[in-house]
């Protein structure tokens, strides 16, 4: 059956833009997918510009060809290259992204890393202050708690002062922080004061879930198995 | 088990639960620090260490004096 030439040309510029609308859609909404914040940072590198660059201009192509070929088979052929471009779209993002880098988590500079491993001494300093205050809890056991915290606390501190100053044998003294951490960490969860998610007394009001990702940690990984 | 016992048990849960909450606000607190600090690449200020180590100091002395 012979089409309406003009009718189907509306058509089919209709799926090419709607084509077009859920690419860009779809590339903006999936998770690990660069946001405008990450498209800007990548668009400063050669390689990001080339990839977004390819992407954008082959995804236009494609829906130029959806127009064309739409003309006769306005559904289908819109259909095949709406998800062949989609599938461009996305291979090129993720090629952008691996480029720059993406969504790798950033290092951190020796300050940052400074800040927060005194962050991870303070939220076991508050579990270690609610078991010394505990009635409940033996004598012996609050003071191994001490004992630990007061080595975890001089040793932070030893390591941020030398992180904020740019002084001394950073690396070293950094493996001291931690493995006083550790040390603290180990005491806290022994008897069963704390567990390892840091949920005090396994007291169900009183449970703690440790943050979802990996910027802050209470203990560096690897420290503790 | 006695109604003191009950009532020693109940007061024992809130303080965990306190606490609890206390320490997910430490780590909270950091975090978004430190996402800040990423996000716009740049070293804690002085305002945010003097903070940061009058509040590690703080718990220190609490937690040998207690």
């Amino acid at each position: 059956m012979a089409l309406d030439p003009k009718v189907s040309a509306t058509k089919a510029h209709a799926a090419a833009i709607s084509t077009l609308i859920v690419a860009v859609l779809a590339y903006f909404g999936v998770g690990e997918m660069p946001g405008t914040e990450e498209l800007a940072t990548a668009l400063q590198t050669t390689a990001g510009l080339v990839a977004y660059g390819a992407s954008a201009a082959v995804t236009a192509g494609i829906a130029w060809v959806a127009t064309y070929f739409a003309r006769n088979k306005p559904i289908q052929s819109s259909l095949v290259a709406g998800s062949l471009a989609l599938a461009i779209m996305l291979g090129l993002a993720a090629c952008g992204q691996y480029a720059t880098g993406g969504s790798q988590e950033k290092a951190l500079s020796a300050e940052q890393l400074a800040f927060k491993v005194n962050g991870d001494l303070q939220a076991m300093q508050v579990g270690a202050l609610a078991i010394v205050e505990n009635a409940a809890v033996p004598a012996e056991a609050k003071a191994a708690v001490r004992a630990a915290e007061a080595v975890a606390y001089d040793a932070v501190t030893a390591y941020v002062e030398a992180a904020r100053s740019g002084s001394g044998d950073l690396a070293t003294i950094y493996t001291t922080a931690v493995a006083s951490l550790t040390r603290l960490f180990d005491v806290l969860t022994a008897n069963g004061w704390m567990d390892p998610d840091m949920n005090l007394f396994g007291v169900g009001a009183g449970r703690v879930q440790p943050p979802p990702n990996d910027i802050v940690v209470f203990v560096p990984k690897g420290v503790l198995s | 088990m006695t109604a003191v016992g009950i009532i020693n048990l109940l007061a024992w849960a809130a303080q965990a639960a306190i606490a609890g909450q206390q320490i997910a606000q430490v780590v909270r607190a950091t975090r978004a620090s430190l996402d800040a600090m990423v996000d716009t690449d740049r070293d804690p200020t002085k305002a945010e260490w003097d903070a940061a180590l009058a509040a590690t100091a703080d718990l220190h002395d609490r937690i040998q004096n207690t």
